[in-house]
């Protein structure tokens, strides 16, 4: 034994282990996830433009919820990514793409979809201070920033929001250079927050902007929620109002219902009721110049368009739904936004929901075309070894649309 | 062999030899505690299922279904397992310090013969800093070796169907502890090993800043530990102080910790060299 | 030679080498005096680049001191500086690992002379034995130059006059040495120079032969002038 024997031979054994146990790793990982689309229907190319995030999350596997992305017909996972990817990675595929596609226009912007509006030509981001600054309460300056994605050129504008306070942007609607912004805060003269509407123009910008309407004042309810638009082009923005039901024993609201639904004009800044369905569920989306609305009774939905100025139900057609379920949330709670499982894009509706095979869930998404008022697609996304691997659930949880393929 | 290459492997040795016993004592301790608990756990585990289905004349479903099937993760939560790895943590802890006090206190004065070694004194302080790594990662390699022993013999003594579906891996990657100190995940692994790196790094400065200058050292010790954890949660704070969470991305801020990390190890090898050079006494 | 050129050390408030120079050359053999405290030890100390000095300058044989000069000059001091678990052959076999100027025949020679056991632990061995080991790490190096440091602190006659032997012998011949002691009546005789200390400076340089032949007196008696007034 020479004098070097044991701090070699311990350098050697903690190498020898180390190394053993990554190769030991790699060689009985069952075979890294692999993700697929389950077609029930049509062609997976319906889903062109389609992006979005989710989890398979499992257990009592090795591979403990790894996140994935669906973008361009393909599935990556988060952990595949370069280091520097995955420290930048976004729970959002819109936002990975800006990241990835206007990295210096990102810089110092809320990596919240909801403050970005992106047509085919430009990205327009609306926010407060605090979104960006944690420790800064909402205020009543807004910074709007619009970026050309042909020249790079950013022009930002800061403007006060008059007529109420503690403001937080929720969506900005976007027509050419005039821009509405949807936020809530504190009206004058008030203690409750209330929705209220702004316009705002890059022609002619202005330092002060007041509000152009206050949803709640006009609909006469204190809990009001909007449709969650991914793309916010249209031209009608459709709201709904909710009603407290159950109350339990301590005085706790624990149940909400619907009460009505509305659509605001951006252009007159008026807002209309629209008429319910007797029977069945309601849905209510909006394209560019449309608004579609929808009853369904279970699997079963009648599609028609809304004229917002006569007030007229023209019925459109109908169609099966993959389930009696998808595209709604039954437990309502007063969040700010509905439509979270259902999108109206392009003509087409896109529906999502977890469905249960077994004891675990897979998410399920059907395409419908409101001009053939055929599924266009319907499947569920599972691991390539399918039904076998019961252990996993898998969940999309941001969904979002490309505008340059539409 | 190159004649300081030699002179640093023999003070390496040296300094492992001096440790060995302590070492083996932690091995000792940690295999052990380990097999006391891969062997009690599982034995309770089917003590008790078998003693359900007698006193309730259940069937072994039944009994499962009250006590849930046993996974090597819960094997890995109790203390027969996390306490030697608590015991080690803290023991190498302290031995950070023993290896360079121990020169200075009791009857030798050693520190005289290392000092005067014809070598750079910077090799004494990398034999120190070697050796802590060795003994940081052969605990390691011991506790992978005891772990792979342990889930074989867990098979082995409950039956596969009171077991719950659950690789050796998942059990661990589950398990907080074993996620951060064992090669799991290779970015964890550097991340965390990176940090010790420079918490070694500063530890040492501190104990040679005290050496050199006494209580004198010991308040610019403080002071300087203070000032490289600023350094160090700089990157932290930054979004918090330019008032903007999104002006910065990750990766630059991790990008910025590993240039401040290797700015406090950077800034520790050059205080330590200076010191033991110039400001060391003995 | 060894040069030390207005050197300066104060621990806290407290001046102890308030401009120090002299110089120590090879095969002569040089002895600081001073009551304790004095700070002995620390030019001894300082000469190794064992602790910083405020200022001045200290070169062998012209260079500053770094770690490869440790294989020029040796320092012994009043302290076991081997490992106590070790036993003699052990500390013997560590030094020849890192010094290149280990002679180990001149070891085996001083291990001989002063009747050590190669086996015996340091921790067994008496204050006596311990010193001569410490010699024997210190004297065994081909070296230029031998710092010691109170080499017959609290050690019995017999191990005295066996280390005052040394002095005399071939392992200190041609080297230049530099001591401190109290017991200064055991090798007065064999100094070439003495090198009186008092309050951070130095009082009297002199070589002690020359002193008793013209005065008529010891290097006691001159301490004695000096603390006494």
């Amino acid at each position: 034994m020479t004098k070097y024997s044991k701090l070699f031979s311990f350098a050697f054994f903690s190498i020898v282990i180390l190394l053993g146990l990554v190769f030991y790793q790699f060689r009985s990982q069952e075979s890294s996830l692999s993700l697929e689309f389950y077609t029930d229907e049509g062609h997976i190319d319906e889903l062109s433009g389609v992006n979005f995030t989710g989890y398979a999350f499992s257990s009592t596997r090795t591979i403990y919820a790894p996140h994935f992305e669906f973008e361009e017909g393909e599935f990556t996972f988060r952990t595949d990514q370069p280091l520097i990817q995955q420290l930048d990675y976004q729970y959002n595929p819109g936002m990975n793409r800006y990241v990835r596609d206007y990295r210096s226009f990102m810089r110092g912007k809320a990596r919240h979809l909801s403050l970005f509006t992106e047509t085919e030509t430009s990205i327009y981001y609306t926010a407060t201070q605090s979104n960006t600054n944690w420790q800064a309460a909402p205020d009543e300056h807004v910074f709007i920033s619009h970026f050309n994605k042909e020249t790079e050129e950013e022009t930002t504008f800061e403007a006060l929001l008059t007529g109420g306070a503690n403001h937080n942007v929720v969506a900005t609607y976007v027509d050419d250079s005039a821009l509405t912004l949807v936020t809530t805060g504190v009206p004058e003269g008030n203690s409750e927050h209330s929705w209220l509407i702004y316009a705002f123009d890059f022609d002619q910008p202005q330092e002060e902007l007041s509000p152009v309407a206050d949803i709640n004042r006009l609909t006469g309810s204190d809990m009001i929620q909007a449709d969650s638009s991914r793309l916010k082009t249209e031209r009608y923005i459709p709201f709904r109002s909710l009603q407290t039901g159950e109350i339990d024993a301590f005085g706790n609201v624990i149940e909400y219902h619907i009460d009505s639904y509305y659509i605001y004009d951006t252009q007159s800044n008026t807002l209309k009721e629209m008429p319910d369905f007797e029977e069945g569920d309601m849905v209510v989306l909006s394209e560019l110049e449309r608004i579609i609305t929808g009853n369904i009774q279970g699997e079963k939905a009648v599609w028609y368009e809304w004229a917002f100025d006569t007030q007229e139900l023209n019925e459109l057609g109908s169609t099966v739904m993959a389930t009696s379920s998808i595209g709604r949330i039954h437990d309502i709670f007063p969040w700010l936004e509905f439509n979270e499982n259902i999108h109206l894009t392009n003509g087409h509706l896109y529906l999502t929901e977890d469905i249960s095979i077994a004891t675990e869930s897979r998410s399920l998404i059907q395409v419908l075309s409101l001009d053939t008022m055929e599924t266009v697609f319907s499947g569920h996304i599972d691991t390539v070894n399918g039904p076998q691997d019961l252990d996993m659930d898998i969940s999309i949880q941001e969904l979002s649309f490309d505008p340059s393929f539409f | 062999m190159k004649k300081t290459l030699k002179a640093f492997l023999n003070l390496t040795a040296f300094e492992l030899d001096r440790l060995s016993k302590f070492l083996y004592a932690l091995i000792g301790v940690t295999l052990v505690a380990n097999m006391i608990g891969y062997v009690l756990i599982p034995l309770r585990f089917t003590d008790r299922i078998n003693a359900y289905m007698v006193q309730n004349s259940v069937t072994e479903q039944q009994a499962l279904e009250v006590y849930g099937e046993l996974s090597f993760y819960d094997i890995l939560q109790t203390s027969w397992i996390l306490g030697p790895i608590a015991l080690g943590v803290s023991a190498l802890l302290l031995y950070a310090f023993f290896i360079w006090y121990r020169e200075w206190l009791g009857k030798n004065t050693f520190a005289y013969r290392l000092l005067m070694l014809p070598i750079p004194r910077m090799h004494i302080f990398y034999s120190k800093f070697v050796v802590i790594y060795v003994s940081i990662f052969t605990l390691i390699a011991i506790q992978i070796v005891s772990l792979i022993f342990g889930f074989n013999l867990m098979s082995a003594l409950v039956p596969s169907e009171w077991l719950r579906h659950m690789s050796f891996f998942s059990a661990l990657s589950m398990h907080p502890f074993f996620y951060y100190i064992l090669p799991l995940e290779p970015w964890i692994f550097l991340a965390i090993n990176g940090i010790g790196l420079v918490f070694l790094h500063v530890t040492f400065t501190v104990i040679l800043l005290e050496r050199s200058f006494s209580v004198k050292g010991i308040l610019i010790g403080i002071t300087y530990v203070l000032i490289t954890l600023l350094i160090a949660l700089f990157p932290a704070f930054l979004p918090e102080l330019i008032g903007n969470h999104y002006y910065l991305y990750n990766s630059e801020l991790l990008i910025l910790t590993v240039l401040s990390l290797g700015l406090i190890s950077f800034t520790s090898i050059m205080i330590s060299r200076f010191l033991l050079n110039k400001k060391i006494t003995v | 030679m060894i040069e030390i050129t207005d050197i300066h050390k104060q621990f806290g408030r407290k001046k102890v080498l308030n401009g120090v120079s002299f110089t120590v050359n090879k095969g002569e053999i040089s002895c600081l005096v001073g009551v304790n405290g004095v700070g002995k030890t620390t030019i001894l100390n300082a000469i190794m680049n064992l602790t910083p000095l405020k200022s001045g300058k200290i070169s062998i044989d012209g260079e500053k001191l770094t770690s490869s000069l440790y294989n020029k000059i040796a320092f012994i001091p009043d302290a076991a500086i081997s490992l106590p678990h070790y036993n003699v052959q052990e500390s013997m076999d560590f030094m020849a690992d890192y010094y290149d100027t280990w002679n180990a025949r001149r070891a085996k020679d001083i291990v001989t002379f002063f009747r050590l056991n190669p086996s015996d632990k340091l921790h067994d061995l008496s204050k006596g034995n311990q010193a001569k080991v410490n010699l024997l790490l210190g004297l065994a190096l081909d070296v230029d130059y031998i710092l010691m440091d109170e080499p017959f602190s609290g050690i019995d006659v017999f191990t005295r006059e066996q280390i005052t032997e040394v002095f005399s012998s071939y392992l200190v011949e041609d080297r230049g040495v530099l001591i401190t002691t109290h017991e200064i009546n055991d090798i007065e005789h064999l100094l070439d120079k003495v090198i009186l200390l008092d309050e951070g400076k130095i009082y009297k340089e002199f070589n002690a032969e020359v002193m008793r032949e013209t005065e008529g007196k010891s290097v006691i008696d001159v301490m004695r002038e000096v603390y006494n007034g």
